[in-house]
């Protein structure tokens, strides 16, 4: 599978960057293209938990399901999407001496017909590849403020 | 996966931005809607959403420290929200700025949690 990894330091402690990534009701104010996150199957993160998505894609709708696969906290956070195009999202936190290291790695699945339809590889690469940097550089302008 | 090339149950949702000032953002919505809507509660939450904290006045949502305020007004055909925002980074304007106004578009009061 295709893979995007993108890195920042952010100033602020790694649990309350653990927990703002960590919580997927967040994710639309840092990802760009994700218009909402609904049904979510339990009011706190854990592993098991389940949501659905609706992401803008280029003025094309997509929705799904998603599940967290792993939490660690507050070091690792880790879901799929579970239906369609599937998509692996891992969160890692890092102490860097009161900052934080984030990375965020995003490994997915690309269809043959949609590829086609749309985009060639490296261009769909590098479309993923800046919405990976976008996602990061959100988070650090919202938890630096 | 549903592939669409709309998305149901969304409101319109019409955008102005007007910089009156540096380090200040204004940006008027007008959102086209029939039903009430509970903008005290889909505001609050998307905030927070993003740790910032806000109290309700009279006309809308005040946040923590003199950051700015959202407010709301019915209008015949759906309602007006204003929106102002200072202290922050440009950056962190613009960001808080899309996260509400994608939230007056997509957020549905009804989607809670659902306890498994």
């Amino acid at each position: 599978m295709p893979k995007v990894t993108e890195t920042v330091v952010i100033a602020a402690a790694q649990p309350k960057v653990f927990e703002f990534v960590s919580d997927a009701k967040r994710a639309p104010t840092f990802v760009p293209g994700l218009n909402r996150i609904s049904n979510l199957s339990t009011a706190t993160p854990q592993v098991g938990r389940t949501w659905e998505f609706e992401f803008n894609w280029f003025g094309l709708t997509l929705s799904g399901n998603s599940e967290c696969k792993r939490f660690e906290h507050p070091t690792l956070y880790q879901f799929q999407t579970l239906t369609g195009a599937k998509s692996t999202w891992t969160y890692r936190c890092e102490s860097k001496g009161g900052q934080t290291q984030l990375t965020l790695e995003v490994e997915y699945d690309v269809p043959q017909n949609l590829l086609a339809r749309f985009a060639a590889q490296p261009v769909l690469e590098k479309m993923n590849q800046n919405r990976a940097r976008e996602t990061v550089a959100n988070l650090k302008v919202l938890l630096e403020g | 996966m549903k592939l669409r090339l709309f998305t149901h149950d969304a409101r319109w949702v019409w955008r102005r931005q007007i910089h009156s000032e540096p380090g200040r953002l204004l940006q008027d919505m007008l959102v086209l809607h029939r039903q009430a809507v509970d903008w005290n509660g889909i505001f609050r939450e998307s905030l927070e959403m993003m740790a910032l904290n806000s109290v309700a006045d009279n006309s809308g949502l005040r946040l923590e420290n003199g950051a700015g305020e959202v407010s709301w007004q019915r209008h015949p055909c759906g309602t007006k929200i204003s929106l102002r925002l200072e202290r922050f980074s440009p950056q962190k304007q613009t960001l808080v700025a899309a996260a509400l106004a994608k939230a007056a578009r997509y957020y549905q009061p009804e989607e809670k949690v659902c306890p498994k």
